[in-house]
């Protein structure tokens, strides 16, 4: 199998630079001090008997979460300067001028980010084989879990690979991405609870409540913390942090829409990060001079 | 080998290259002359499928290069005027990561590299960082990774910009290779007295107007034509100069010791009547030459004009 030029290329490289094993260091260190601290919280509550150990569940979710808030980050990091740092090292115009596709590019850029952020999971599977000990994590959830964060690192990735096509310098092109992501991942949820929360309220006051079903809205679909919720749902059942209103929604439904429309997006991002990739790209606007 | 056509490229009102037409045959090796901001590295680029051309035509080998970029980037090898690099990459590493992209991997890939390697003097630097070799061999190794897929155009943008004497004096070896091995070289430099060694033809660019294209030799003679002649005379100063004040072609001289600079316009003809008029009056000429100019001084002139 012919293995991408650029992937294979940082796949070696990036991994040997200081800064990576610095992150890959402080991304277990980070996780580690999440899971004592749900530990100390589980500990914190024992009985005669001993430690509960259906609690467990509560590392098993603040793992997850700690993970999804440190890719949140890492992700669009490692993303946005991928195509910037090749203008800012001058390697962008070598790479362009071999027979290397700008979609080859963006395709190689993706798939070494998403090889890193495996490699980041994979080095916090010590911690997580604190939970198989006890039972709070099967082995399939992990693998489930691990499989959304890979396809929301596809997703977020894809942001950043556009913005990096975007802006001329890394540090714009990092801003912009995260400044996206955290208004995808929580600025929609905001805009989203304001909205249904008025439907509700509405609903309640004009005695319809019986039949009130949640429609989010089209927007919200490229939120990947509705998945992220359903997966934490259904392997843990911990609702106490979800409002209320989660009960009037059809999960299953808002998932499935959810991951059709995050892989479109990604699709889009993909196909433009290429197009404006492409030195000599048709221009929409033809100006005449 | 390359033909180009009424090529033209505007930065917004701004035309930087202007209905440029150009055309080499295989072997040749073409040096872009020009000021800086003249349109070299812009008809490079688009050359090199890195800029979209505004008009005309481009052929590589007949290929349709505005076109085809994708069988354009097979026959061509492009160096840009600055290296770039990954960090931690080693010299090998860097040459397999470029031979992989043209599918060139393993045995194959190992003894093409140590070949260029060779070419370009770096076989010794082969496990070596490549942030950490001198300016000098980093445009070496970007040369021979422009040369990693055999290709039959080479666009060298300054390769020998900010290198030290010896570098240059190595580039111009390889370069030398090259014409050898019967490559198509487009090279744009400053070091023009380099470039009078190398290229088989130059080509002068100014505000985006190719304004002379073809051979060195018949640049710099026309360039020459209305040179000044420089006499040196054993004795007879005086003489000398009221026979060559007779003449009616002459239109100034300038007298240094032994030595007159003698103005005048004309050619090869009025050269020779001027040496006739000299030696039947019996003037005993020491040196007769006319001033000379090379291809910097061609530059000078030519560019006058931008630094006014």
């Amino acid at each position: 199998m012919k293995i991408n030029p650029i992937l294979k290329n940082e796949s070696k490289v990036g991994v040997r630079t200081f800064r990576f094993n610095l992150m890959v260091m402080l991304y277990v260190g980070i996780l580690s001090i999440v899971a004592m601290w749900a530990y100390f919280i589980i500990n914190s509550d024992k009985y005669g008997m001993g430690i509960d150990l259906s609690k467990f569940t509560i590392l098993s979710f603040a793992l997850a979460c700690g993970q999804a808030v440190l890719l949140m980050f890492i992700v669009p990091v490692l993303t946005a300067t991928s195509i910037t740092g090749e203008r800012e090292r001058q390697t962008l115009d070598i790479l362009l001028s071999t027979n290397l596709s700008p979609m080859k590019i963006v395709l190689g850029k993706l798939m070494s980010t998403v090889t890193k952020v495996a490699l980041l999971i994979i080095s916090t599977m010590p911690i997580y084989a604190i939970n198989f000990l006890v039972g709070g994590t099967s082995f399939k959830e992990l693998i489930i879990l691990t499989l959304f964060f890979i396809s929301t690192t596809i997703y977020v990735g894809s942001i950043g690979i556009f913005m990096s096509t975007v802006f001329k310098s890394s540090k714009s092109s990092t801003v912009a991405s995260i400044l996206t992501v955290l208004f995808i991942v929580i600025g929609t949820i905001i805009i989203g609870f304001v909205v249904i929360s008025r439907d509700y309220y509405d609903a309640l006051s004009n005695n319809t409540i019986s039949t009130f079903t949640i429609n989010l809205p089209f927007w919200l679909y490229i939120n990947p913390t509705i998945e992220f919720i359903y997966i934490l749902i259904k392997q843990n059942g911990i609702l106490y942090f979800a409002p209320d209103l989660i009960n009037y929604m059809n999960l299953n439904k808002i998932f499935v829409i959810s991951l059709i429309n995050q892989g479109i997006v990604t699709l889009l991002l993909i196909l433009l990060s290429a197009w404006r990739l492409n030195p000599v790209r048709k221009s929409i606007i033809k100006v005449r001079r | 080998m390359l033909t180009i056509i009424n090529l033209e490229k505007f930065y917004g009102k701004y035309k930087a290259v202007n209905g440029l037409d150009m055309h080499l045959k295989k072997g040749d090796i073409f040096g872009f002359i020009g000021p800086n901001g003249a349109g070299k590295s812009t008809t490079m680029k688009i050359i090199a499928g890195l800029l979209p051309a505004d008009g005309g035509e481009i052929y590589v080998d007949g290929i349709d290069a505005l076109k085809d970029n994708k069988k354009l980037k097979e026959k061509i090898g492009y160096m840009p005027d600055f290296f770039g690099s990954y960090e931690n990459l080693k010299v090998i590493e860097y040459m397999e990561f470029y031979a992989s992209i043209y599918g060139i991997v393993g045995k194959e890939s190992k003894d093409l590299i140590m070949d260029l390697l060779e070419l370009v003097n770096l076989e010794e630097k082969k496990h070596a960082y490549v942030d950490g070799l001198s300016r000098g061999m980093k445009q070496r190794l970007c040369l021979a990774r422009s040369l990693v897929h055999n290709p039959e155009l080479l666009i060298l943008d300054e390769p020998a910009s900010g290198m030290d004497p010896r570098s240059r004096f190595e580039m111009k070896g390889i370069l030398k290779n090259l014409k050898d091995m019967d490559k198509t070289v487009i090279i744009s430099s400053h070091i023009l007295s380099e470039m009078n060694e190398i290229c088989t033809s130059v080509g002068i660019i100014e505000e985006g107007n190719l304004i002379y294209s073809g051979g060195i030799n018949n640049l710099l003679s026309r360039m020459s034509s209305n040179n000044p002649l420089k006499i040196i005379v054993r004795d007879k100063v005086k003489e000398s100069k009221v026979i060559l004040s007779e003449l009616p072609y002459i239109t100034n001289i300038k007298e240094n010791s032994k030595e007159l600079t003698v103005f005048f316009n004309g050619g090869e003809i009025e050269i020779s009547n001027t040496i006739k008029a000299l030696v039947l009056k019996d003037i005993p000429i020491v040196s007769f030459t006319q001033v000379s100019e090379n291809l910097e001084d061609v530059f000078i002139k030519i560019t006058e004009k931008e630094s006014k």
